[in-house]
């Protein structure tokens, strides 16, 4: 599998096909039992997830997973842990998070916990923006959110990647994470069974029927 | 007299708070009853009479203490705790209890069995007002714990570290992914824990000046007790309900005599909270 330096690459699946294992296997959360991963040409198959992070990779992890017992800025602090409290990135962290999502700045004081799904969202997205990543993994973003946040989650991520920002998504919503996307895998049990452009994969009979409904 | 005893409840108290606090602060990035603390308070007792003995400063016994402790509790939780990390919980907590009594095993072996008098010596500056009597060793107790607890308070709020902190307790994973090292935040975490307790342990034998194999026993029940009353976990809801049972025990000690053994009064306010609120007295409303 590859992800190139600007692409939204998407990875669709049924359930338990290993989608979130891939994932959190490129972050470093779950150890590869066979195989390398390499950024940006570094094998970094046995670097612990924080050494990661400083490498340029970001996680928005499935269910978002927000610090429930910290503020918003707590949250979005956490994001760009490996930046000191000095660190002119991380005043630029919290100004691009703050501009993308206002309402993260209107909310700042907040527990985690008390923020709507959507808004939850949101914050899962801009901590992992905070220290400015090169690659962008996401796991469902569109999972328990309302149909409206779901597009709203993936406008601001089809704005990320026209900036320029690399995105690899997993996702159960076959539709959009096609989509939107330049090209795609397909997963089956733990194997990748189908690879093109999105438009290959939009026209496959094969994923049109298992997973586009059609 | 009510003054005086308050006064005497609240200093034993804030031996048991910091006791408790390192012991909640454990629980809350581990998830493991670390029932050995109670070892590490004992080890700081010994570790403190043996600098004591050897430089005659209570300061250089304490920093001692403090630093041997701090060496133990990193040594369990990187050799012990983390490679039993993903087992079942109760392993770790057998493991705790192993260690504990091999702890108390290990100071008979090397220590004897007796009660050994710290004799710490102060300059007098007892302080006496209306009444109402502060001893040396209470004064030192209070600026000491005083001083560990405005500490780390400040470690936990104010500080990059304590910020991993409560994310590693909250979601250990995600704290990863964000860029905690998470080696090094329950690392810290458990050192400072343990030092808290080394310092409880050398300030409780410098009070009753004895220092013996077994003196942790009690307080390792006690601290289970005061860390469920303050809500697993909640390190403003631990040292609160040390507190209390400090003044509890003290006035009941004072105003019903020893009908009620001192230390089962605890035990008593353990039982009572967790038939009537079980998440802790200080839990927060819909706090997980």
């Amino acid at each position: 599998m590859r992800v190139e330096a600007g692409e939204w690459v998407s990875i669709i699946g049924a359930n338990g096909a290993g989608k979130t294992t891939t994932i959190k296997t490129i972050m470093g959360l779950v150890t590869a039992r066979r195989g390398k991963i390499l950024f940006n040409g570094r094998d970094i198959t046995n670097l612990p997830p924080w050494e990661r992070v400083e490498l340029g990779i970001s996680y928005v992890p499935e269910g978002r997973r927000i610090f429930p017992e910290l503020t918003v800025e707590e949250n979005l602090r956490l994001g760009a842990f490996r930046l000191t409290n000095r660190d002119p990135r991380l005043k630029e962290g919290f100004e691009r998070v703050y501009q993308l999502f206002p309402r993260l700045a209107e909310r700042r004081r907040q527990l985690g916990r008390t923020l709507s799904g959507g808004e939850q969202q949101m914050l899962a997205l801009g901590r992992a923006l905070m220290p400015g990543p090169r690659l962008l993994l996401i796991d469902e973003i569109s999972m328990g959110l309302m149909p409206l946040a779901v597009n709203q989650a993936f406008h601001s991520l089809w704005e990320l990647n026209r900036q320029g920002m690399t995105i690899l998504l997993v996702e159960q919503n076959a539709r959009k994470a096609i989509g939107y996307a330049t090209r795609g895998y397909v997963l089956e049990t733990g194997r990748l069974v189908l690879a093109g452009t999105a438009a290959e994969l939009a026209e496959n009979p094969r994923v049109r029927e298992a997973y586009l409904g059609g | 007299m009510i003054l005086q005893q308050l006064v005497n409840g609240l200093i034993i108290g804030s031996v048991y708070a910091l006791i408790a606090l390192g012991l909640t602060m454990i629980y809350g990035v581990l998830r493991i009853l670390h029932v050995a603390h109670a070892g590490i308070y004992a080890l700081g007792a010994y570790a403190g009479l043996v600098a004591y003995g050897l430089s005659q400063s209570f300061l250089l016994a304490l920093l001692a203490a403090m630093v041997v402790a701090g060496a133990a509790g990193f040594g369990i939780q990187r050799y012990i705790y983390r490679p039993l990390f993903g087992t079942s919980p109760l392993v770790p907590l057998i493991a705790s209890i192993g260690l504990f009594i091999f702890m108390e095993d290990l100071y008979r072996l090397v220590f004897g069995p007796n009660i050994i008098p710290l004799n710490a010596v102060w300059p007098s500056f007892a302080l006496e007002w209306r009444g109402v009597k502060v001893t040396e060793t209470q004064l030192v107790i209070l600026l000491v714990t005083g001083l560990l607890l405005a500490f780390v308070w400040f470690f936990t709020e104010k500080t990059r570290l304590g910020l991993a902190w409560k994310a590693v307790a909250q979601d250990l994973e995600i704290a990863q992914a964000m860029g905690v090292n998470a080696n090094l935040a329950v690392a810290s975490n458990v050192v400072l824990g343990s030092v808290l307790a080394a310092a409880a342990g050398l300030l409780v034998a410098a009070n009753y000046n004895e220092v013996y194999p077994t003196m942790g026993s009690v307080p390792a029940y006690k601290m289970l007790a005061i860390v469920v009353l303050g809500g697993l976990g909640n390190p403003v809801g631990t040292v609160l309900a040390g507190l209390l049972i400090g003044l509890v025990e003290t006035l009941v000690v004072a105003y019903l005599g020893y009908k009620l053994p001192r230390d089962a009064i605890a035990f008593l306010a353990l039982i009572l909270v967790l038939m009537l609120k079980p998440q802790g007295l200080f839990a927060r409303k819909g706090g997980g």
